[in-house]
């Protein structure tokens, strides 16, 4: 019986093991050869730094490509594999050099911090123009000081950038708010003065109708054309829906 | 000098006659005497006539030469003087008047020269509504009408309540419509990306008959239009065949417009009644639109009816209110005025009130 539980303690160590080097991975993996090692190193340094501070993982993956595979897929997969055990969440900015394309992905907790709808944007406005100028580590760079920001302005206020701080007076809502309540405020008054009179010109003599004198001797529908009118679902405000990423959120485009 | 107008008095105690709303007979209110009005139509018809007579006979010695007064030939014509059989005095009265009181005694008055050269109504609907009824009901108007100034209800005295018989056509017709749409039915489609709207399109044709009974228009110039049909509708059930005997203690008009003239608001509710009945067998579908109708009349018949109303007269800051009430439904139809101040007030409480709650349904919302 003792025999048995150690070597089944042996066989959990054995696995955890493996599966803690598996994930263990450099912050910074340049499968492309963008970055020079001395500018890896550097960046390595700046995001642990990072992840020290705010108790989360970064991933920045260059390659030349991702096959097969979407972009969206590729970094949720980099994402689940190697920077999904930050105690406050982690993120992974994937570039793939054949399409120009990046993406960015979030998981659950990060999606909380960095949220779709603002902090992917703010981040793409932080390093795009770097990555279309071939500034690799430049981008990195950015990006990982923008994500820093980001997490530090969500420890700060309790919500993520773009968000409403709870309390604070949310200016398009309340001007939304005050515009309604006066047409509101129009039409009610419309109403009560039109309430003053009930004298009107009667449009039709329904009252005065046989309803057993009425016989239809036609009643037919002719089809004519059919047209059709599309619109795009709107995506909402909401932290991680409409990205198309699974179990979090994120964003991309290309440079 | 012959009387020119007929006092409807009581046989029994020669105390004024009036008609009692919610009766079938003529009451004498002094002796309790209830006669048939075909009796009293009888017993009057004799008077009537000679006072007819005596009528045209005043109205030939009132001739504008020679009473050589300043109204003018048209204002003359309008004008009609009779005495009162009462107490003698001198009235005046439009050319339309075909009933009224004397505003010395109070004398319930018929004016038969009135009934000549005009047609005879065909029916009547007698007054069930009282003047009570009608000031009640007045009250009950005011009621519920949150910008009414506050000092309108205090201070409000009815000026006036005139009970009336107005005339009225009574257009029956019966008709064959025809009427096309275009309607559409709508299908929609929702995928994780887009919403997709179907539109089908169609020509809807609808054609058939029906038949509209007793449609009202008034035939009195002095009546607003709007009030008239805003007082309907009227329940036939209680029409009687006419008799002058009705008139009785009340005001009445003669018809100065006439079925001809009148017949065109018949006819265009008969034409937006038809198109709202063949909309109605439209019911399946999502937006339907009136391409184009015809309403041919296959027959078409008039009557004329002599209808119940009950003018009340109030007055709010020297301006007078008019309200009128369905002497047969007592539905009270007018306009009130209303408190500026309460009428910007009222608005932007509301405003405030909602204001905070669109905001916070805006946070929840996004």
């Amino acid at each position: 019986m003792w025999k048995k539980f150690l070597s089944l303690l042996a066989v959990i160590l054995f696995l955890n093991v493996a599966v803690t080097s598996a994930a263990s991975i450099e912050p910074v993996t340049d499968k492309a050869g963008l970055l020079k090692p001395t500018e890896v190193e550097l960046l390595n340094q700046r995001i642990r730094d990072v992840e020290q501070k705010h108790k989360i993982k970064i991933g920045v993956v260059f390659v030349k490509s991702v096959g097969n595979k979407d972009m969206i897929e590729a970094s949720d997969e980099w994402r689940d594999k190697y920077f999904s055990n930050g105690k406050n969440g982690g993120i992974v900015l994937l570039v793939a050099m054949d399409k120009h394309k990046y993406e960015m992905a979030t998981d659950r907790r990060m999606v909380q911090q960095i949220t779709d709808s603002d902090g992917i944007p703010y981040l793409k406005d932080k390093f795009q123009s770097e990555l279309s100028d071939g500034n690799y580590y430049g981008a990195a760079e950015n990006f990982v000081k923008g994500v820093s920001e980001l997490v530090s302005y969500y420890e700060t206020h309790g919500v993520a950038y773009g968000q409403r701080v709870p309390g604070e007076l949310d200016p398009m809502a309340a001007a939304v708010a005050v515009v309604t309540s006066i047409i509101l405020g129009v039409f009610i008054r419309s109403a009560l003065i039109g309430s003053m009179s009930n004298i009107h010109h009667a449009m039709e003599a329904l009252d005065y109708l046989k309803k057993n004198t009425v016989k239809l001797n036609e009643s037919r529908d002719t089809f004519l054309f059919m047209h059709v009118q599309r619109r795009p679902r709107s995506s909402g405000k909401s932290d991680s829906s409409g990205s198309g990423h699974s179990g979090g959120g994120g964003g991309g485009g290309s440079f | 000098m012959a009387d020119s107008s007929v006092s409807y008095k009581c046989p029994n105690c020669g105390a004024p006659l009036s008609f009692m709303p919610g009766k079938k007979t003529v009451t004498c209110e002094y002796c309790g005497t209830e006669f048939e009005v075909a009796a009293i139509e009888e017993l009057f018809q004799g008077k009537q006539e000679l006072a007819a007579r005596a009528a045209e006979a005043q109205e030939a010695k009132w001739a504008t030469e020679d009473a050589g007064s300043e109204w003018s030939g048209d204002e003359a014509k309008a004008l009609h003087a009779f005495t009162c059989s009462s107490c003698g005095a001198e009235l005046v009265c439009d050319e339309n008047t075909m009933a009224t009181e004397c505003v010395y005694c109070g004398n319930p008055t018929m004016i038969p020269k009135r009934f000549d050269g005009m047609l005879k109504p065909d029916y009547v609907i007698p007054f069930k509504k009282t003047k009570a009824d009608a000031v009640a009901a007045l009250k009950e108007f005011y009621k519920g009408h949150l910008l009414l100034p506050s000092n309108f209800t205090a201070n409000n005295r009815v000026e006036a309540i005139q009970p009336m018989y107005v005339p009225f056509w009574l257009f029956d017709s019966k008709i064959t419509a025809q009427a096309e749409f275009r309607a559409e039915k709508h299908h929609v489609i929702t995928t994780p990306n887009e919403i997709i709207t179907e539109i089908s399109v169609y020509n809807c044709r609808r054609a058939g008959t029906m038949s509209f009974e007793r449609i009202p228009v008034d035939g009195s110039k002095k009546m607003d239009d709007a009030y008239m049909e805003s007082i309907e509708p009227f329940n036939y059930n209680d029409l009687e065949k006419f008799s002058a005997a009705y008139l009785t203690g009340y005001l009445a008009d003669k018809y100065d417009v006439d079925a001809e003239a009148s017949s065109a608001r018949a006819d265009k509710r008969v034409e937006t009644s038809a198109i709202e009945v063949f909309k109605d067998t439209l019911e399946d579908f999502d937006e339907v639109q009136l391409e184009n109708a015809a309403v041919i009349k296959d027959v078409g018949k008039v009557s004329y009816a002599m209808v119940p109303v009950w003018i009340l007269t109030t007055r709010y800051n020297d301006k007078p209110y008019t309200f009128m009430m369905n002497g047969q439904t007592g539905k009270v139809v007018g306009s009130l005025p209303y408190d500026t101040t309460k009428a910007l007030l009222y608005p932007a409480l509301c405003s405030l009130v909602l204001m905070p709650v669109i905001y916070f349904l805006l946070l929840v919302l996004t």
